[in-house]
């Protein structure tokens, strides 16, 4: 299939994913937000962009900012192929702001939304099944066996309609023995939920991960298989997934982490300018 | 003051110590164990990647809190000549979301995160790290004297499932300061805006 296609134009598509990469609140730690290297997000933006072509698309969390990625480089012709249009779930409110933001800037607002949402919740009511694909790069679980790709996975199939593809993204790495564990229970969830598994993309991401600068990510792409239109039940997690969410005993406490900087607006509070004085 | 000389534990925190923000290691203990008698415990200032508050040394505490009598950091003492800013912190957070002022007598600089220990005794004691593997997070699971490669200088512990024996000297560390950590045991801090 890829052999057909033209190839891409590096320089401009680096250069594209660079719009993106300054736009993007720093990651913060504490909430196990760690960013995807800039050459695998091309590589993944170009991967979503062939799998959810001409797809409305909801993204479950999304702080490397694919969704941008894969919207910006298909409008500047970068990429072929590209999603109707995209939504970002998140529930820190900078990312939702930044792209917000970006989707002002350079003329994307029409295609590209986001709201603020956080998984431990229930969906909202008007977002149930109206999605015709997924994007999910949870928290990967080393502590929990999956749990926290379960929690994010659950909201994503309530936001899909019975013939959805979807796209998620997890630890793949020999070298990290929980990875194997997490892989097998995420594939029985998928299985067990109406998705089958139609290509795994092993060793595809790597990430700025100062702790396991060596972990890498594959993406699994689903398609649903026999799923039916079901009437609006979503429901919060359960308390017990919300203790290992994070890991064994790292529990999930905050809903929102809100923007001070209102997406930029206001000045950054991470410095101060001291005056010149010439005496 | 005591000397500890403790069996070897299923699992500890391990920190290779030494000079720090323009104090001898000698000076730290001693302001160290002055803010122990005012405050009834210490802010262990560190920083880097491999013992976060939240994601390592918290939940690596409370799961083996239950079986061993009190978790300990061992620390191994080095030549440093690290020379970091002495930013000094205001604020301490176990969450990072409810923020309180560092208690009064308390000094920490310099640093990320802390953790908060009972009295530093010295210790007499060799770990042998191939016995060991990481406890908790992303890594669990590797050999305590793999990971202890490069820049990594810190970590959570717990005995390997497995036999392991190794002749190599290189993997066996010094204990030469022993600490029981305490409630919260590690805590992000944060200076002045």
């Amino acid at each position: 299939m890829n052999a057909a296609r033209r190839s891409i134009d590096l320089r401009e598509s680096l250069n594209a994913i660079s719009d993106v990469v300054v736009n993007r609140p720093p990651p913060i730690r504490e909430f196990d937000q760690i960013y995807m290297k800039v050459a695998d997000m091309l590589l993944q933006a170009d991967y979503i962009g062939n799998l959810f072509d001409h797809r409305n698309v909801v993204f479950v969390g999304d702080g490397d900012a694919i969704a941008l990625c894969v919207m910006h480089l298909h409008k500047r012709g970068l990429i072929e192929r590209g999603p109707k249009r995209v939504l970002v779930l998140d529930f820190d409110e900078r990312v939702v702001n930044s792209i917000k933001e970006f989707a002002r800037q350079f003329g994307l607002s029409r295609i590209v939304s986001a709201r603020l949402y956080n998984v431990a919740e229930a969906l909202p009511k008007r977002l149930w099944q109206q999605h015709e694909a997924f994007y999910t790069n949870p928290p990967y679980g080393s502590g929990n066996g999956g749990t926290s790709v379960e929690a994010f996975l659950r909201r994503a199939f309530e936001l899909c309609s019975p013939d959805a593809l979807g796209c998620v993204v997890i630890a793949d790495s020999v070298g990290y023995p929980w990875c194997a564990e997490v892989l097998a229970n995420t594939q029985r969830f998928l299985l067990d939920n109406g998705f089958a598994i139609v290509e795994v993309l092993h060793g595809a991401h790597t990430y700025h991960l100062a702790d396991a600068p060596d972990l890498k990510s594959c993406n699994i792409a689903v398609k649903s298989c026999g799923r039916k239109l079901q009437s609006y039940q979503s429901q919060p997690l359960d308390g017990v997934t919300l203790l290992d969410f994070y890991g064994r005993a790292a529990p999930l406490k905050a809903r929102y982490v809100r923007d001070l900087r209102r997406g930029g607006k206001y000045p950054s509070r991470d410095y101060k300018i001291e005056p010149l004085d010439l005496g | 003051m005591t000397r500890m000389n403790t069996q070897r534990p299923s699992a500890f925190i391990f920190m290779k110590v030494g000079n720090h923000a323009g104090e001898t290691f000698d000076q730290i203990l001693e302001r160290k164990r002055r803010e122990l008698t005012v405050a009834g415990r210490i802010f262990w200032g560190y920083g880097g990647f491999s013992c976060h508050p939240i994601h390592h040394v918290q939940p690596f505490c409370r799961m083996h809190l239950q079986k061993e009598n009190g978790i300990y950091l061992f620390m191994e003492s080095i030549e440093s000549h690290a020379v970091p800013e002495v930013a000094q912190a205001t604020e301490f957070s176990e969450d990072g979301i409810k923020w309180q002022r560092i208690p009064q007598g308390i000094k920490v600089t310099g640093s990320r995160y802390a953790l908060i220990l009972d009295e530093v005794r010295p210790g007499d004691l060799d770990i042998h790290l191939h016995e060991y593997v990481v406890g908790v997070g992303r890594s669990r699971g590797r050999v305590a004297a793999d990971y202890l490669r490069g820049h990594v200088d810190k970590g959570c512990f717990e005995k390997s499932p497995e036999d392991r024996v190794s002749s190599s000297d290189v993997a066996q560390k010094h204990i030469s300061y022993i600490a029981k950590v305490k409630e919260p045991f590690a805590v992000l801090l944060r200076g002045e805006e």
